[in-house]
């Protein structure tokens, strides 16, 4: 049987309130629905709905007149929910109930809901990083795929021609191009996403479009983005900066204008500003003190150089310590030195290979939505890009860049010292089968180590990081 | 006093526009004594209506209002000679009013029966009576949710 729970509130508490109550409650039963309907009016909340009335709902049909406290969206985090104003409740109570699937969305407020395990719940920041995981995984698994469609059919013989003045380009490149839309992407809608989760819409369309700028090298006039810790920094300083301009009282000719229009104007242009003048030159510094240092490494500290430029390149995926090390790696090809291109080969690799292992073997640490992803992060992971290690690494920030940093570092530093070389990009884990890097027993054995590493640390760091996350929350609750 | 009796109907309300039919209900609701001060009233039932329309349908409207202005919690009824233009849900004139006047002290009992009330205006057999009943049965009908 359908299950249906809904709330209704309205301006005075008066009259509409109950009405719709009771329209949403007959029409329910006439239906053989089991409806339960909270009442929230002038003389206080009614019928109040209990957990297990709202966990065993189907959906959730909320008919507000005066808008839902943060504790009541909460209630309802998961739910397939229909929001709509009393007065539509009231006129179209009709056909409310024809389309409520198609009409209903999934309620993300701010919590959420870890593994299997539907009782254990984290509130705060995590979440918002959770809420951006959800909406960028579809960004990188789609886009990942045509991006490893479009390489494979380049490594198997078919041009890779790009669009230019008199010539068509070629399919592999088309399709390239458009999977290279989801990885560019899917920053921003993370970040976009992070300040949704914490202020709602008004906070939507800054945070996009600020952090889309962040993460454009081209705009910034830097060598890197920000990538998906640039993200984490923008979304939530702006969802916060948000959530406190929300609360500003400028009367009424201007408060109806203040969700759509102000705030996102204001907030588009301060942030829009600080990260042009300050976020782009420290990053630009930052990469370029990196690079002198990385330069400096004596000879002799060939291994604790390789420890460092793995460790940086498992870091932040994309973003600018990965970036530097990248530079630093490749602009050596052009003087013939192979061996630390050799490292960006194997690490490169790492990270969203050993997400996807971890998710088989303790898929209880992992959210649906990240099991789910597993296969098309294993694929796009060990062909051609890291970036889908990004939404598991945004689920649970230090376990998942510790564990990559550490295994990234061990694992660059055994390349170097076995000398593994690699002289040109190519499809990840079948380099050494097309030439392009070798000793081809040394790199699968460098791979199958930091595999090992990777994955064991995965799931010990973060084992142990929701275990104490679960312990914190005990103790708040 | 009772939250409803006979004397709060006029079956009769003088006016042809939604501001006029709002006077009359004033009116009524002052010569019962349960207002202060009637263009407050007016200028509250008209808030309401620009949060949203209360006429729901069928030619039925609700307008309703909380405040200090209103000694206690009362229902009034009317309904008017012309059709009134009230914006409603239907887009259809109105010519049934039924209205809800609260203290914004006001005790959760009687709260209760406005609730009560509000309900029974989604069931169409009850607004049925309101749009056509005798002034006797309309005071039966509402007496009998309320007074009960």
């Amino acid at each position: 049987m359908t299950k249906i729970v809904a709330v209704t509130n309205c301006p005075a508490g008066i009259a509409h309130t109950y009405m719709v109550a009771e329209a949403i409650e007959e029409k329910a039963k006439s239906l053989g629905y089991e409806v339960h309907v909270e009442t929230q009016g002038a003389s206080g909340v009614e019928n109040k709905l209990t957990p297990e009335q709202i966990s065993e709902a189907d959906y959730v049909i909320l008919a507000i007149g005066k808008g839902l406290t943060d504790h009541d969206k909460e209630r309802f985090n998961q739910k397939k929910v229909v929001e709509l104003p009393v007065s539509e409740a009231l006129k179209h109570i009709d056909t409310l109930f024809d389309d409520l699937e198609g009409n209903a969305h999934v309620l993300s407020a701010s919590k959420v809901k870890l593994g299997s395990d539907q009782e254990k719940v984290t509130e705060g920041v995590m979440s918002y990083l959770m809420a951006g995981v959800s909406a960028a995984l579809p960004f990188v698994i789609g886009g990942g795929l045509l991006i490893a469609i479009g390489s494979m059919m380049v490594q198997f013989g078919m041009p890779n021609t790009p669009l230019g003045k008199g010539t068509s380009p070629s399919i592999a490149w088309i399709i390239t191009s458009i999977g290279n839309l989801g990885f560019q992407f899917m920053i921003p809608i993370m970040g976009a996403y992070i300040a949704y989760a914490i202020s709602d819409k008004p906070a939507f369309a800054p945070a996009f479009l600020v952090t889309f700028l962040a993460n454009d090298n081209e705009l910034l006039g830097t060598k890197s983005g920000a990538g998906f810790l640039g993200a984490i920094v923008i979304g939530l300083s702006v969802g916060y900066f948000v959530k406190y301009f929300k609360k500003l009282k400028l009367g009424k000719n201007f408060q109806s204008v203040l969700g759509y229009m102000i705030i996102p104007f204001v907030t588009l242009l301060v942030f829009g500003l600080l990260t042009y003048f300050l976020l782009g030159p420290a990053m630009a510094w930052l990469m370029s003190v990196m690079l002198t240092f990385l330069q400096n490494i004596p000879t002799s500290m060939k291994v604790l150089g390789g420890f460092i430029v793995g460790a940086m390149l498992a870091f932040d995926m994309g973003g600018p310590i990965n970036k530097t090390a990248w530079f630093f790696s490749f602009s050596l090809l052009s003087s013939h030195v192979f061996n630390w291109y050799g490292i960006v080969g194997v690490v490169t690799l790492l990270p969203p290979m050993a997400a996807a292992i971890a998710t088989w073997i303790k898929p209880s640490i992992f959210s649906k939505q990240e099991r789910a992803a597993s296969w098309s992060a294993f694929l796009v992971g060990m062909t051609v890009a890291t970036e889908p290690a990004i939404p598991y690494a945004l689920a649970a920030p230090l376990p998942m860049i510790t564990a990559n940093t550490l295994a990234g570092g061990i694992t660059g530093a055994l390349t170097i010292f076995l000398n593994v070389e690699r002289t040109a990009p190519g499809i990840g884990i079948f380099d050494p089968l097309i030439g392009l890097e070798s000793p081809w027993y040394w790199f699968y054995l460098c791979v199958a180590v930091g595999l090992a590493l990777n994955v064991l640390f995965i799931i010990t760091f973060k084992s142990h990081w929701l275990k104490k996350q679960a312990a914190k929350e005990a103790k708040a609750a | 006093m009772s939250i409803f009796e006979i004397n709060h109907i006029n079956m009769n309300l003088e006016g042809s526009t939604q501001k006029e039919i709002m006077e009359s209900l004033a009116d009524l609701a002052f010569n019962i004594n349960i207002i202060n001060d009637k263009s407050e009233l007016v200028k509250d039932y008209l808030e309401r209506e620009e949060e949203s329309t209360t006429g729901f349908g069928n030619g039925v409207a609700i307008p309703h209002a909380l405040s200090n202005n209103i000694k206690s919690a009362t229902i009034l009824f009317g309904r008017s000679s012309s059709d009134i233009e009230w914006d409603s849900l239907d887009g259809k004139p109105v010519n049934t009013f039924i209205s809800l006047l609260v203290p914004d002290d006001q005790a959760d009992e009687h709260l209760k029966l406005l609730a009560k009330l509000s309900r029974k205006l989604v069931h169409k057999d009850f607004v049925k009576i309101l749009k056509n009943g005798s002034e006797t049965e309309v005071f039966d009908a509402i007496n009998n949710i309320v007074n009960n």
